[in-house]
Order: structure tokens, then C-alpha cells, then sequence
């Protein structure tokens, strides 16, 4: 209080400071004047009274300025003074001020776009009512090899009817095919179903009309729709009379209700629209269907760990009610805001430490020539120091001239920051969570302004105490002419060896993620996709009402295609591998019990026979599908190498029988075994593969494979004239090929890789900068030392030596403690590899040689200078 | 009897001192310090007011424009709660010293 009372004073003080000095000067004159009227009356003639007054009263100039000084005013006017100074020193040295300003506004610009990632995609609160109260609810079947399922509706009713700790609990299911057709291109739109109590569970309300009301949850009323702020925006002009018209949504009329508001993108800014969630009441008593996300509130003071466990009991509740459908069936608790970001978390945390080494170690630069420019002042500093000046006030001197430099780099790096956000943050991949989120928000720009003012703390602090070390014996020392002894450089060589260490532990970790990612390239996917393009279709059901229709559909698609002359062989699937679906479930092998095999969770395929040749799968053994295999044909399935390794070797299974384990599903024979291929990801083996002919087991949703004879990107066009000349009512989505498919599932592998690598790449510039200039000062420094000995008879590889060993003991120790924090944080960073340790032998040691040379490199060139000095010249400039 | 020199840092506590019986203004301060001393106490006028301005400053006193006897504008300086317990302070300080000086002076 006290505190805020004496700024405000010292603030009127100085914005006021005129007004103040002119009422001090009125009432001086009006006191002289009281003088001067007495005098008279004692009967001084009026020019003796006024020299009496004058005398009595004292020096008014002096007596002005010491009456402002102790308003409090000083301080700040002198700050005023100070930047005005670093204003004119930085037009004076444009060079300087040039590299002083890159170099912040480089720190600047990386850590705030960096730590705008980090707050908008990790921090910032949800868009939701109390957001913090809101969790996702999982199942949990360990048993199965599931540790994170979807949720069941039956389980959800139960869950619903008997918690104490949840508001309510809302449901909704992925829906990656909503065909919009009608107005323009048909188009395909991923968005959800969603039970009519999301809406309040979330807390927020649409833009335009309304969310869906409890009888829309009903089956016949579920004909209506809520449209994302962007589709609206983007797909219906963002016309106001859109509530209440009808559109065309997998060929069925549906009414729009509403328009959500611009910030609503749940879960994900992928989904796009939304209908009533409705379910077959069959569920509820089988409990087979696996295929709901569950969204619950906690009641207020409820906490996600008590929910975790009243959930974990009603749970075991329910497994003992329906012992076989719920065995070994749990349930998870997770708070909303980690749920979806828990991936990418140590990525970002990461990144940002890599991004504030970066830009400590530009700071040490920017200290190094400020400290050697305030040695350069060192007279002027000392004799300040000497007669009187504080250390305080020669800091806050040092802090003032740093400010036009911080504020001129902090606007040029909030740009850059602003740029990249706005031009590279849309581009992340996929995978990242929250993107929208990104953006300068307050949070951010106060933390800017907070690493600003601790640069001007950490860079001001040093060249100030630097120099006014030794008061005047300094001085004394700078007219003697000696510019001060080894211990003078300290500071320095503290700097020098801090970012060596940063710039190693930056190196290391690029060098480990480097390593990774080449790792990760090595894996073969067990399919080939080089010349493959692929494209997804939505097969709408509404047109094409049986499996019979939809599979003849695809059997006329794929005469078309396979009439381009470009085309080799083409394939259909339900899932494509590394495109981000999946369908999996269990498995039951004829004469095997389901217990001992441990197979758990398989990948389902649909395939059209020439899919395998397509991707070129191998095939193992048996059998690939054939145009015969139809729905009335017998049941036939092909399995993969790993599923076949549980029964035994490749060759046993074929004619053994396989199905799934649901009801009156029928017996399927094996007809051959295919290599095992990676689905989900390249960096993780997850599960093996069966596969179905398409014309046994139909699906609607399909990608279409490819395989060209030449550049497959080629032939996007012609594919898609091809289908629309089949239904030009088809949508086509995620059109790329294969290869485009597997680069993108390890695109944020890749951005890391690129990302980290840059910032070493900067890192180590910046660090060679740093050890140039101080080796080069130690010379500049040591020049008549060094003409000394070699006018007594030094060999000048004697003299590189002797600088080269510093620039060694410098790196030497930075390199030390840059190992040792590379070591420290392993763990971490481990979490960010594939099939590297965080303790990769090669990866550090690669890095501290690169490191050593460009050190070396660094310390040469003043080596060189040293070992060119002319002795008598060096002799003579004393 | 020559008049003394102020001792260093006491023309706050004497400034004080005077506000503590009514505000006035520095004029009238500088004759109240004065006449109290019996014309003792020289106070260079002028140095009064920075020592008005820290006083402000500390916010031991606070000031206001009024109009003076010879119906002229002038400040008014008068003490605040905090300046009256600083006032007790520096009195108390100011005693243990001068009684401390008279006891060495007196001591053979």
C-alpha cells in the first residue's frame, strides 16, 4: 500500500514536475519577498534590503534542484535521461545496435510463438463453462489389451443412473461421414451425434437458434443438425436465415437448429457438425457396441480422483451384474484439459526449453558486448563510482540505455512471433490438439514482457558491476593504462562456458531426435507406398440401401479405375493403414481357447481381392481373395503372419476356421496368411491383422488404393472424373498418396526433428560467436604479452597454442556441464524417441565433436592474430 | 552570542516541531524556528524547502494552498498522523543525544 501510495507520488512527481517546480518557485518568490518587506521596514534601502533577503534566503537555483531531488523525482527522470542515452548510443553504433536488436528480437520472437503454442494448446482453460469441473470418461480393458477404450451405452446408462459425483453425463459418437450434398460440390464432413445434454454439460450456448431439445433423442426426431461456426461461415455464406432450413445430409432432409458459436470446436476443430445421438435400445441389453465418447460435469467440490474411485466401484458393480459382457471392463477418469493434450505435452515443454536456451545463450552474446563496451567506458564509469554515484544507480544507468535496444527487439520479435503464428501454426500436423487456441492471448504477451524485463535484469546487471569494480584504483589502473587483469574477464568466461554447455545440451538433443526419426524411417510398414495414391469415399446408404448395392457400387467404381491406362491395380479397404482410422475388435480361432492365445484386439479389414497386390502385402501362404468370394459363397477370411505365429507356424491355420466372437456371427475359413503390416503408426506395432473379402462384410465408409504405373500424385484428378462419372453425387476426401499418408502419420515426429534441429543449428551460430568474441578480447588484451615473448623468442605456434588452450578450457568446462544436463534430462527427452536411449552414445558423442570443431574454428581466427603480432609494434603502442 | 549553525538533520525535527501546534506556511515556519530558539538557531531560509519537499515526500506532512494574513496565496504545510509519531520519534532520539553530549561535555 505504502509502496503504491510512494508511486503514485513519484509519478505525479514526475509527470507533474513542471507544475511542481513552478509552486516551489511561487512560494520561494512570495518568501524573498516577506524578506525583503521586513528589511525595508528596518529601513534598508530597497536594493540592500533585496541583496539582504537574497543572502538570508539562499542559492534559489540550488535550492530548486535539491528540492526536486528530494520529491523523489530523480530516479525516474535520470531512468528518462538513461534511455534517452541508449537511444542516442544506438543510432551512434548502428552495428551494434543492429546485432544487440537481432539477437533479442530472435530470443523474443521464438519463445513467444513458442510459448503461445505451448499456453493455447497446454494452459489456457477450455471454452466451457467452470472447465475444470468437466472430465471424458474411458473404459479401461486391460484384460483385452485395451488400456483406453471407448465407452458402451448400456454402461453409460448405468454409469448416469447411480453416480453421486457427476452433474450428468452427456454421450456422443464420431461420425466420419456426413455427405453433404445439395448447394455446390458434394463434400464429406466429419462431425459427431451427440446426446442432447452435451450442450449443458459443456455450458455454452449456440450463436443462432438452438442445441438439441431431449426429444430429438428419440429415434424418428433426429432428422436436424448444428452447424460449426466455420462451415456456416464457409459452406452457407454465413447466412442469418439458415435455422430452420433443411439440408441434405447423407441424402436424408435434416433441419438446421443452430449455429454454434466461432469458439466451439469439440472435441477437435475437425468436427464440423452435429445431429441428435440415437442408438438401437438392443444395445443396452447385449452391451456390445464399444463406440461412444463419454463427456461427464463434476458436481461442485467433486475432484477427478473422487470420481475415479466411485466410478472404479460402480464399475466392479456392474462387472459382477453382467459377469461376461463387463468382464475385466473399468473405468478411467480423465480431466478434460490433459485428456487430449497429454501426447504432445513433453514435445511442447521441451521445445520451449529448447527456445529459452536459445535465447539465453544470445543474451550471454549481448552481455559480452555490453560488458565490452562498458570496460571501454570504464574511466567514465569509475570515476563516477569514485565520486559518489551508487552502484545501484550505476545498474539502473546500465538497465536504462538497454531499454530502446529490448524494446525495439521485443516489437520486432512480437512480429515475427505474430507472423508465425498466423502463417505456420495452421500448418502443424494434424495430431496437434488445440491449434485454434493458439494466438498472442494476454497470458502470453505478460510473459514476454516478463522475459524482457528479466534480458535488461540479466544483461544490464553485469557490464555495470563489471565496471565499477575497484573504484579508483580503477581508475587509476585505466590512466596507468592497463585495462585490467585476468580476473577482469570472469564474467566472461562464466558466459562463454554457459552457453557452450546450452548450446551442447541443444546439439545433443537435436542429435538424439535426428537419429530417431532415421530410426523410425527405417521401419518397414510390411506394404510398399511407393507409387500408391489413395482417396476416401463415403458410400451413402441412403442411395445405396443394401450390402449388395453398396458392394456392387464399388465393384463399378473399381472397373472404372481400373480402366485409366496409368493404373496397375486397384484395391478398396475399410481402413486405410497410417491414414488414422481403425476398426478392430475380438477374435475366436476354431479349437483354440481364446484364453491361451492371447490375441486380444485384431485390426478388421474389408478388402477387395486385388487390394494385397495393390499395397503389395505379401502374400504367405493359402490363398488371396477372389471376385468369388461373394455373400453367398462360403465364409472366408485371410489372416496375417502374426495372428497365423499363434497357432503356429504360417502354413498351419489355412483351413482352419476363425470368427468373430459376437452372437450369431458365422464360422469363417482360412484361406491364407498375409504379412503383418503396421496400421496405426510406424513407431508402434499394435496389433494383428484379419481381413474379409468386401463382398462378405460390406462397409460403407472405403479408401480407395491405387497402384500407377508412374507419378501416382498425377492421377488424382482423372480418379476422381472417374468416380463421378459412376455417382457425381460422391464425395472424395483425404486425396494424397501413400507415401503422403506416411509422411503425415510421422509429421510431428518430423516437425520436432526440424524444429529442435534449427534451434540447435541457431544455438551453436550464436555459441561461436560468443567464444570468438571473448578469445578475441583475451588477445586484443594479451597483444603486448604476446609481442613480448615472441621478441624473447617464442615460435608463433607457441603463441596459437596458448590462445587455443583457453578457447579448449572454456569448452572443455561448458562441455562438461552440458553433458551432464544432456544426462539429467534424458529421461525426458527419451519420451521423444523411437528406439534410441535418451544416454545414445552416438548422438553425444557426434555432438560434442561438432561442437569441439566449431569452437576451434571460432578460436582460430584470433589465434591467428595473435600469432601475427609484430612485436615492436606491440612493444611500441605502450 | 553568535547564532549556531544547524546541526546536520536537525531542521526536520525543528520543522516538525513547529507544525505541531497549527499548520502554516514556510515563511512563517522559518520565523517560528526563530523565535522559539530565542534567535539562537540560524536557519539559511531557503533550505527549507527541500526539507519541506522530503517531508512531503515521506508523508509526514502534506500541504495545501490557502490564503495567508497579508491575503496572499500561499501553502499551508501541516503535520500528518504519521509525521506526529515521527515527530515523537526524532524528539526522543534528539534527547537521548543531547543528554548524552551534555553528560561528556560535563564529565572532567
Amino acid at each position: 500500500m505504502r509502496f503504491a501510495q510512494m508511486l503514485l507520488m513519484r509519478f505525479r512527481a514526475l509527470v507533474r514536475g513542471d507544475a511542481a517546480d513552478r509552486e516551489l518557485s511561487d512560494e520561494m518568490r512570495a518568501h524573498v519577498e516577506h524578506l525583503v518587506a521586513e528589511y525595508t521596514a528596518r529601513g534598508l534601502t530597497p536594493d540592500a534590503a533585496r541583496e539582504a533577503a537574497r543572502r538570508e534566503f539562499g542559492p534559489v537555483t540550488q535550492l530548486t534542484e535539491e528540492s526536486r531531488d528530494a520529491r523523489g523525482v530523480a530516479w525516474l527522470a535520470n531512468g528518462w535521461q538513461d534511455i534517452r542515452y541508449g537511444a542516442r548510443l544506438m543510432r551512434r553504433t548502428p552495428g551494434f545496435a543492429a546485432a544487440a536488436i537481432l539477437t533479442i528480437a530472435l530470443g523474443i520472437g521464438a519463445t513467444t510463438a513458442m510459448f503461445s503454442v505451448v499456453y493455447g494448446v497446454v494452459l489456457r482453460p477450455l471454452p466451457y463453462r467452470d472447465p475444470d469441473r468437466l472430465v471424458n470418461l474411458w473404459s479401461t480393458a486391460i484384460k483385452r489389451g485395451l488400456p483406453r477404450a471407448n465407452v458402451g451405452m448400456a454402461n453409460v446408462h448405468d454409469w448416469r443412473a447411480r453416480n453421486h459425483v457427476f452433474e450428468d453425463i452427456a454421450a456422443l459418437r464420431r461420425v466420419a461421414n456426413f455427405n453433404l450434398t445439395g448447394q455446390g460440390e458434394p463434400e464429406r464432413l466429419s462431425g459427431s451425434s451427440v446426446s442432447s445434454n452435451l450442450f449443458p454439460v459443456l455450458g455454452v450456448t449456440p450463436l443462432l437458434g438452438r442445441t438439441f431439445t431431449e426429444d430429438e433423442d428419440e429415434i424418428g426426431h433426429e432428422h436436424v443438425a448444428l452447424l460449426t461456426y466455420p462451415l456456416w461461415f464457409r459452406r452457407f455464406g454465413a447466412d442469418p436465415g439458415i435455422v430452420g432450413r433443411s439440408i441434405a445430409l447423407n441424402g436424408e432432409p435434416h433441419t438446421v437448429v443452430g449455429v454454434m458459436r466461432p469458439d466451439f470446436a469439440f472435441p477437435t476443430r475437425e468436427y464440423q457438425i452435429y445431429t441428435p445421438l440415437t442408438f438401437d435400445p438392443e444395445e443396452l441389453v447385449n452391451r456390445m457396441n464399444y463406440s461412444y465418447l463419454a463427456v461427464a460435469r463434476l458436481k461442485p467440490g467433486a475432484s477427478p480422483a473422487q470420481a475415479q474411485s466411485e466410478m472404479t466401484v460402480l464399475a466392479a458393480q456392474i462387472e459382477h451384474e453382467h459377469p461376461k459382457e463387463n468382464d475385466g471392463i473399468g473405468v478411467e477418469v480423465v480431466p478434460m484439459q490433459d485428456d487430449d493434450v497429454a501426447t504432445v505435452q513433453t514435445s511442447l515443454y521441451i521445445l520451449l526449453a529448447a527456445v529459452a536456451a536459445m535465447l539465453l545463450i544470445g543474451c550471454a552474446n549481448l552481455t559480452n558486448l555490453l560488458v565490452a563496451r562498458a570496460l571501454a567506458r570504464q574511466r567514465e564509469l569509475a570515476v563516477r563510482a569514485a565520486l559518489g554515484a551508487a552502484r545501484a544507480r550505476l545498474i539502473m544507468q546500465s538497465i536504462g540505455e538497454l531499454v530502446p535496444m529490448l524494446i525495439a527487439g521485443g516489437a520486432l520479435g512480437l512480429l515475427g512471433a505474430a507472423w508465425v503464428i498466423g502463417a505456420l501454426v495452421p500448418l502443424l500436423p494434424a495430431g496437434v490438439p488445440r491449434v485454434e487456441n493458439v494466438g498472442l492471448h494476454l497470458p502470453v504477451l505478460v510473459g514476454t514482457a516478463a522475459t524482457l524485463a528479466a534480458i535488461a535484469v540479466f544483461v544490464g546487471v553485469w557490464p555495470a558491476i563489471e565496471a565499477s569494480r575497484g573504484g579508483l584504483n580503477a581508475v587509476a589502473d585505466v590512466a596507468r593504462g592497463h585495462t585490467g587483469g585476468r580476473s577482469r574477464s570472469r564474467v566472461r568466461d562464466v558466459l562463454v562456458v554457459a552457453q557452450i554447455a546450452a548450446t551442447l545440451w541443444l546439439v545433443i538433443g537435436a542429435a538424439l531426435l535426428v537419429r530417431s526419426f532415421g530410426e523410425l524411417r527405417q521401419v518397414r510398414p510390411g506394404f510398399n507406398p511407393e507409387r500408391v495414391y489413395s482417396l476416401h469415399l463415403v458410400i451413402p446408404r441412403s442411395k445405396y440401401r443394401t450390402d449388395r448395392d453398396v458392394a456392387a457400387y464399388g465393384d463399378r467404381l473399381l472397373e472404372r479405375v481400373r480402366a485409366l491406362p496409368e493404373v496397375v491395380s486397384a484395391g478398396l479397404v475399410n481402413r486405410l493403414p497410417l491414414a488414422g482410422g481403425t476398426q478392430t475388435g475380438g477374435i475366436e480361432l476354431e479349437g483354440i481357447d481364446p484364453k491361451a492365445t492371447g490375441v486380444g484386439n485384431v485390426d478388421y479389414r474389408s478388402v477387395t481381392p486385388d487390394y494385397f497386390r495393390t499395397l503389395e502385402i505379401p502374400l504367405l501362404s493359402g490363398r488371396s481373395f477372389a471376385e468369388t468370394d461373394t455373400e453367398t459363397a462360403q465364409p472366408v477370411a485371410i489372416i496375417d503372419e502374426r495372428l497365423a505365429k499363434t497357432v503356429g507356424t504360417i502354413a498351419d491355420p489355412i483351413g482352419r476356421r476363425v470368427r468373430i466372437p459376437v452372437m450369431n456371427l458365422p464360422w469363417l475359413r482360412i484361406v491364407g496368411v498375409v504379412g503383418h503390416i503396421r496400421h496405426d503408426r510406424l513407431d508402434e506395432d499394435t496389433r494383428p491383422q484379419i481381413y474379409f473379402p468386401y463382398k462378405q462384410r460390406t462397409q460403407d465408409r472405403m479408401a480407395l488404393a491405387v497402384r500407377t504405373r508412374t507419378e501416382p500424385a498425377l492421377i488424382g484428378g482423372s480418379l476422381v472424373s472417374a468416380i463421378r462419372t459412376v455417382d457425381p453425387e460422391q464425395p472424395v476426401y483425404d486425396a494424397r498418396t501413400l507415401e503422403a499418408v506416411v509422411d503425415r502419420s510421422v509429421a510431428q515426429r518430423w516437425l520436432q526433428t526440424v524444429l529442435l534441429g534449427s534451434f540447435a543449428a541457431i544455438a551453436v551460430l550464436l555459441a561461436s560467436i560468443g567464444v570468438y568474441g571473448v578469445i578475441a578480447y583475451t588477445v586484443g588484451q594479451r597483444r603486448r604479452e604476446f609481442g613480448i615473448r615472441l621478441a624473447l623468442g617464442a615460435r608463433r605456434s607457441e603463441i596459437v597454442g596458448l590462445v587455443m588452450r583457453r578457447g579448449v578450457v572454456l569448452f572443455a568446462a561448458g562441455a562438461a556441464i552440458g553433458l551432464v544436463a544432456a544426462a539429467a534430462s534424458a529421461r525426458v527427452v527419451a519420451s521423444l524417441l523411437f528406439n534410441i536411449s535418451g544416454f545414445d552414445l552416438v548422438s553425444l558423442a557426434v555432438s560434442t565433436i561438432i561442437l569441439f570443431v566449431v569452437a576451434l574454428g571460432a578460436c582460430g581466427l584470433p589465434a591467428r592474430r595473435a600469432a601475427g603480432v609484430d612485436p615492436s609494434l606491440a612493444l611500441r603502442a605502450e | 552570542m553568535k547564532p549556531i549553525d544547524l546541526v546536520q538533520g536537525t531542521l526536520d525535527l525543528l520543522i516538525l516541531k513547529s507544525l505541531a501546534l497549527e499548520p502554516m506556511h514556510g515563511w512563517a515556519i522559518a520565523g517560528r524556528i526563530r523565535q522559539l530558539s530565542n534567535d539562537v538557531l540560524l536557519v539559511q531560509q531557503g533550505s527549507l524547502y527541500p526539507a519541506l519537499q522530503r517531508l512531503e515526500y515521506q508523508g509526514w506532512i502534506k500541504a495545501k494552498w490557502g490564503v495567508s494574513e497579508q491575503n496572499r496565496r500561499a501553502k499551508y504545510y501541516q503535520l500528518t498522523r504519521a509525521g506526529r509519531r515521527q515527530l515523537d520519534r526524532e524528539a526522543a532520539a534528539w534527547e537521548r543525544l543531547a543528554a548524552a553530549v551534555t553528560l561528556v561535555v560535563r564529565t572532567v
